[in-house]
């Protein structure tokens, strides 16, 4: 057995055991087991990278030996926007999810209206960038083929430079066979084909093994540990000058870019995802999954310059190098792991583009046409499988005829390159989906077909014509002679990189024309509808509306449905909706909520664009109708009622912060008068106490005093004691108002009489200050709540207040009394200089002393004893006029 | 502001990990390391920083992603 046939048998063998994979993958997942292996972290990450092919596999070496480190960039970008995971990839796995989408194409037109054109358009620019992605791929295992057939006669692999079309053409032959027998066993629901994420896992797992097993044997078995490595290296390998230029970051920017948006990585990390967490860990173990790779493939490049001769191709140093070190073990690996990601990536491509094509080409085309045969029950669904086998077919026949041009002669790095620039066209349109409201349908058509055309113009086409005489010719004069138009140097932009002028020219002509398109126009209410749905899609609240009329019956809907889906599913669907309604029927009663779930229900099977279009058939409304007009208008006023309730509340809060600090600023103050307070009780406290002390101290030390002196000092120091005794009881008497004040019981008192009384006792002051007393009787004979001894208290507290500071030229006292609604009013007003504002709200707190800058006696407690007796009788005291005399009203209950 | 919902600063942070790993890249930073002959125990000092800085990457996303999941309760859950 020659090791060709060797290897032909362990790749059949290992695509058995990948058909084995996949069909107990679909069975668990159909069983609902082994969710835990299947739909878990590790599996997504090793699906996600299918991103790395034969490309990586074999091609990074290739490239790694011809331009030194530039093979990393193709692994940085992907990692900048895995590490970066939480602001773009969660939000656009967040709406994939949401609205079921099936592919990039699908993500897009759903965001600009449900567009067909859109998603035509996507899915030609897919196509077209695949083709020489494809025949990488097939070139990769024709060529390992090649090189592990002509082993024993030529180890140095370059026998191979020549492909092998024959073997190349079976190899595609078996590619769609089992493309076609993996990935369109049925349509499913979900678009998610789980038994096929399990076998690309597997591979990714046989393709990191191989490929460390590769460069450990480069290091450790040709080489003598890392530093020989390095030792043996070329120069130019780590040619710093070179290297870090426009290049590198351009790189860097088209590997990020494309991680996101090729076809395949689009449908394993957002349509098969199974949970929005495995991102969690996706973030960081796919760009260390990429490190990994990325550390042993320069080892490998080093290792395989040093060692193979002259003239070997870089490419499959992978598989040469192994040969070359006499280990055919590995070799076998590594061929195992060249098919692993060239087939992983076949399969993966195949069913996204076959997806796309059958959903948005395939789909509306017979919908237009009237020829699909919506007949019977699964109909459609047949038609969607039968579309898709085709697609898978075409897909791989273009990409073996890319390969028999004869335009994949350059290294596969160099023709991956090809394929990113182009995937990435839909760069423009996709961020505006997530970013810009106002970014519209018409933006996304100019930009994907300006940049898209710039792309296959610069790119595409000089690598797939070059050698023919008619575009040579265009080539070098420019198009109709023109200079400026040349492919190779747009407006004279000459360069010696045709991928980085391609690059900068489509992605400028594509964003230019999206910007400029989506300005000219302003958003059609679907559009304006679904930007909402894109771009807020964390802010999302319910269902926000979706736009169908209601003139469909269940019937006609359920006719649709069992078309796309099948009788079952669809009964199944009905079913379930018609019980989360609360219905005993089996039908749902047909509403907008009930017509969107539908939808997004189909669009999960033939794209958004087509189910749309499907359900339009049925509910008849082509345009939104004013019921319709007048939800979104509601949807917009209740964001607006939101906006307002928030800033309501924030008002809210604004004012109990200022009632707070005013709160605050008054214990402050209170806290304040207390210290004063106590500073001015232990003053006066100390005053006669000082007195009393010197004087009993004279009478002891000095026994031989004059009797006369000897009882004017004791008449001293009893007045002073009567002083302190006085100002303690005054003290006192405001705990004992404040506390209940038992012993004074309430009963009916004349107010009139309290008032005579008061007024009398205080005739010796107002003589002594010369105030002249107007009094005004305003009752008759009425009685209120208090105590006798009390109220005369409160009165003469505010008399003499209103006499110590109603100083005037001409001082006059007004007490008036009046009746007003059940209270008895008694006002007394002095016409003296007022209460300033600020300490007319404190007059009342105990502590407070006279007026601003007047020097008084007493503890200023008058008033605070007053307020709480007058309080106590279930009255009130009240400052009510300071601006011209102080004025106080006591309101008292009149019995 | 969600129950739930990670905190303000690890989100900042989840934003600034990949700018800052561009910048660190990218030229005119890069070239810093860029030097011919420069290079630790054997190996090149470019190659040395950029894998260096790429595991360094891996391991904020690590950390970062853990306290991500840990606060980010609900997956239907409305923060942004």
């Amino acid at each position: 057995m020659t090791l060709r046939d060797l290897a032909l048998l362990v790749a059949v063998g290992f695509a058995l055991l990948l058909f084995l994979i996949a069909f107990l993958g679909d069975r668990a997942s159909a069983r609902g087991r082994g969710q835990r292996w299947i739909a878990s972290p590790v599996v997504y990450t090793l699906s996600v990278s299918v991103y790395c092919t034969s490309w990586t596999f074999y091609g990074a070496v290739g490239s790694a030996t011809r331009d030194g480190l530039e093979y990393l960039t193709i692994y940085l970008g992907p990692t900048l926007v895995f590490i970066g995971f939480w602001s773009l990839l969660r939000r656009i796995l967040r709406i994939s999810r949401r609205d079921n989408i099936t592919s990039i194409a699908d993500f897009i037109s759903s965001r600009y209206g449900k567009s067909d054109a859109v998603a035509a358009i996507v899915t030609i620019l897919a196509l077209l960038a695949a083709a020489p992605y494809i025949a990488l791929q097939i070139k990769a295992i024709a060529t390992s083929f090649q090189v592990l057939g002509a082993a024993t006669e030529d180890p140095t692999g370059s026998a191979a430079a020549i492909l092998d079309l024959g073997v190349a053409f079976w190899i595609t032959v078996g590619l769609a066979l089992f493309t076609i027998l993996f990935g369109t066993r049925s349509v499913d629901i979900h678009e998610r084909h789980f038994g096929v994420v399990a076998a690309i896992a597997f591979e990714a797992l046989v393709k990191l093994v191989a490929l460390v097993a590769v460069g450990l044997l480069a290091v450790y078995g040709v080489a003598d540990g890392p530093g020989d490595v390095f030792a043996r290296m070329a120069a130019s390998t780590v040619d710093a000058e070179e290297t870090f230029a426009m290049r590198w970051v351009g790189l860097i920017l088209l590997s990020g870019a494309a991680v996101i948006c090729l076809p395949r990585q689009f449908q394993v990390a957002f349509v098969e995802n199974e949970d929005e967490r495995h991102l969690f860990t996706a973030a960081w173990l796919f760009p260390l999954y990429l490190f990994v790779l990325s550390l042993f493939i320069l080892p490998i490049a080093i290792m395989g310059q040093a060692i193979l001769p002259e003239g070997s191709n870089p490419d499959m140093f992978v598989l040469t190098m192994p040969m070359a070190a006499g280990r055919i073990d590995i070799a076998l690996l590594a061929f195992l792991g060249g098919f692993s990601s060239a087939t992983s990536m076949v399969i993966v491509s195949c069913i996204a583009l076959s997806t796309m094509i059958s959903n948005h080409i395939l789909m509306p085309l017979a919908l237009r046409s009237k020829a699909l045969p919506l007949s019977g029950s699964g109909d459609v669904q047949r038609f969607l499988l039968v579309s898709r086998r085709v697609a898978i077919c075409f897909i791989l026949a273009l990409g073996f005829l890319y390969l028999r041009t004869g335009a994949t002669a350059a290294g596969l790095a160099s023709i991956g390159l090809i394929a990113f620039a182009g995937a990435i066209q839909v760069l423009p349109a996709l961020l505006g989906a997530l970013y810009w409201e106002g970014a519209n349908r018409r933006g996304a058509l100019l930009g994907l077909v300006a940049g898209g055309s710039v792309w296959a113009y610069t790119l595409f086409a000089p690598n797939l014509l070059a050698g023919a005489p008619w575009w040579d010719a265009l080539a070098q004069a420019g198009p109709g002679g023109i200079g400026w138009l040349r492919p190779g140097a747009l407006f004279g932009m000459e360069t010696d990189d045709p991928l980085m002028h391609a690059l900068f020219w489509s992605l400028a002509f594509n964003t230019l024309a999206f910007v400029a398109g989506s300005l000219s126009r302003l958003p059609t209410p679907i559009e304006r509808l679904q930007a909402a749905l894109f771009v807020r899609v964390f802010e999302e609240r319910g269902d926000a509306g979706t736009l169908r009329g209601r003139a469909a019956t269940v019937d006609q809907l359920f006719d649709l449905a069992q078309r796309i889906m099948g009788a079952d599913r669809a009964y199944g669907i009905f079913r379930r909706y018609a019980e989360s309604q609360g219905q005993a029927s089996t039908f749902p009663t047909v509403d907008d909520g009930f017509i969107a779930h539908l939808e997004r229900r189909m669009a999960a099977s033939v794209g958004a664009a087509s189910a749309r279009a499907m359900i339009l058939s049925v509910t008849g409304s082509e345009t939104i109708s004013l019921d319709e007009l007048v939800r979104i208008a509601d949807e917009t006023a209740r964001l607006m009622r939101h906006s307002d309730e928030v800033t309501r509340k924030s008002d809210e809060i604004e004012r109990a912060a200022a009632q707070l600090t005013a709160a605050n600023d008054r214990l402050r103050s209170l806290d304040r008068q207390k210290d004063d307070f106590l500073s001015q009780v232990s003053h006066e406290l100390r005053t006669p106490m000082t007195s009393i002390r010197a004087f009993t101290e004279i009478l002891a030390e000095t026994p031989d005093l004059d009797p006369a002196e000897r009882r004017r000092f004791i008449g001293i120091i009893n007045a002073e004691s009567i002083r302190l005794t006085g100002l303690l009881d005054e003290i006192l008497d405001v705990a004992v108002v404040e506390s209940g004040d038992g012993g004074h019981p309430l009963e009916p008192v004349d107010p009139e009489r309290a008032l005579d009384q008061a007024l009398d006792a205080c005739l010796g002051l107002t003589r002594a200050a010369g105030v002249r007393v107007e009094r005004t009787r305003g009752t008759d004979d009425i009685r209120v709540t208090g105590n006798p001894a009390r109220l005369g208290q409160v009165f003469i507290n505010i008399l003499s207040n209103a006499i110590k500071y109603g100083r005037s030229d001409d001082p006059v006292i007004r007490v008036e009394t009046r009746v007003e609604e059940g209270t008895c009013i008694v006002a007394i007003a002095d016409n003296g200089p007022g209460i300033p504002a600020a300490e007319a709200r404190i007059v009342f707190d105990k502590f407070t002393r006279g007026r601003t800058g007047e020097t008084v006696q007493g503890a200023g407690l008058g008033l605070a004893i007053s307020h709480a007796i007058v309080a106590r009788f279930g009255g009130a005291l009240r400052l009510v006029s300071s601006e011209r005399g102080a004025r106080f009203e006591i309101a008292l209950p009149v019995v | 502001m969600n129950r739930g919902a990670p905190s303000g600063r690890t989100r900042d942070l989840a934003l600034v990990l990949p700018v800052f790993g561009t910048l660190a890249l990218v030229p005119p930073f890069i070239g810093l390391f860029a030097r011919p002959g420069m290079a630790v125990a054997g190996i090149p000092l470019i190659v040395v920083y950029l894998f260096g800085l790429w595991l360094a990457l891996i391991l904020a996303a690590l950390v970062l992603a853990r306290r991500l999941a840990k606060d980010d309760g609900a997956p239907d859950g409305t923060d942004g």
